[in-house]
């Protein structure tokens, strides 16, 4: 059984919808990969807000900028201090 | 342009909302940094340049150009600047097919003198001015020039650029002058007649003739309105002589050195072409060497 597989087994079938809300991947401090972005509400050094399928994330830290944004995928770079559902 | 990527400068309000705008009208955005309230860098692909000004400017963003990276941008600068490249590839192409080629032919030495007969030689050999490098041999050339010609002792040829420099030396040897006071000219070979040139007196034989050595080749008389006069000859016979020598050596493959022997004692003629054949004799081996060459008769 996998990873994936074992988590399923552990929450039921119905826990994890088959595409989610969102994903984000965190690159220690100085990196993120978010997916299923619908688009940016707030954008500044220190923080951004990225709006999702329900409700929006917060992403703060210092000197954050957008390294590749397409197709609902942004990649966010900088010091990644805190990640929030807003 | 695959890989090519431009950065420019977005100077507006709400820079969050033209941000969504781009992305929605799939546009990969790369490197966005926010300078300030109104001004962003972002970085577009070169290929959606087009659709990235057009949304800028439908929607009263300044936009200004600021650098070109990625890839791809080495290729772009060499495709933008395409006729310099041109340029420089035909420059190569030329400059290598042009290096082998023969511009000009100097000379140098006390052997100038005779430069004429030299270009001439050479020019037979099909050494002249746009010959190509790559078909001579230089170390042949000098050694037919110098066989060629018995009044240098040096000749030395050797590629300067597109230049061949020939540099010749006089031989210190005397010339040999004609007295004037011989009335025929003999043989002294055996062999067969190439050429007759006669300046006074009357030839005996003509070419393709076969002689033997002391056989009359030109005589010193000439007919004038049926008397028969008595005159010195002036006049040159060369003959192809074929002849065969022996060089006895203990040791194995001195062919070279036979042939270096045969050389010896035909002395001045000139060597047409040799053969050597070895067989074992006498513990040691025997050389024979054929040799074909030329002898030049003079008498004046």
């Amino acid at each position: 059984m996998g990873f994936i597989e074992s988590i399923k087994d552990c929450f039921g079938e119905w826990e994890i919808p088959k595409e989610p809300i969102f994903r984000a991947v965190l690159f220690g401090e100085s990196a993120g990969y978010f997916e299923n972005v619908k688009s940016i509400l707030n954008y500044s050094e220190n923080e951004i807000v990225l709006s999702i399928k329900k409700g929006g994330l917060k992403i703060s830290g210092e000197g954050l900028y957008i390294k590749k944004y397409c197709m609902g995928d942004i990649v966010i770079c900088g010091k990644i201090l805190k990640v929030e559902r807003v | 342009m695959r890989g090519v990527r431009v950065n420019y400068l977005v100077t507006g309000l709400n820079l969050d909302r033209f941000i969504n705008y781009l992305k929605n009208h799939d546009i990969k955005l790369y490197n966005v940094k926010k300078l300030d309230y109104k001004r962003m860098i972002i970085g577009v692909n070169f290929a959606d340049s087009k659709n990235f000004f057009a949304i800028a400017d439908k929607m009263c963003y300044n936009v200004k150009k600021v650098s070109l990276g990625g890839w791809g941008y080495p290729f772009y600068r060499l495709l933008c600047s395409c006729g310099m490249v041109i340029g420089a590839l035909c420059f190569c192409v030329l400059s290598y097919l042009l290096s082998d080629l023969v511009f000009a032919l100097e000379f140098s030495g006390s052997g100038s003198i005779y430069k004429n007969q030299v270009i001439e030689f050479l020019e037979e050999r099909g050494v002249k001015q746009y010959s190509r490098f790559s078909d001579i041999n230089l170390k042949t050339l000098e050694d037919s020039v110098l066989a060629a010609n018995d009044r240098l002792s040096f000749v030395g040829i050797e590629r300067r650029g597109n230049r061949l420099e020939v540099e010749l030396v006089l031989s210190s040897e005397k010339v040999q002058t004609l007295d004037g006071n011989v009335y025929a000219l003999y043989s002294n070979v055996s062999g067969v007649v190439e050429s007759v040139k006669v300046y006074r007196g009357t030839a005996v034989v003509k070419v393709g003739d076969k002689v033997n050595k002391g056989d009359l080749l030109v005589d010193g008389y000439v007919t004038l309105k049926e008397n028969t006069v008595k005159i010195n000859v002036l006049c040159a016979v060369s003959l192809i002589v074929e002849d065969t020598l022996e060089y006895y050596s203990n040791k194995d493959g001195e062919e070279e050195k036979a042939e270096l022997f045969a050389q010896m004692q035909v002395e001045d003629s000139q060597i047409l072409s040799s053969n050597t054949i070895k067989i074992p004799k006498d513990n040691g081996y025997l050389y024979i060497v054929n040799v074909k060459y030329r002898c030049t008769l003079y008498a004046g």
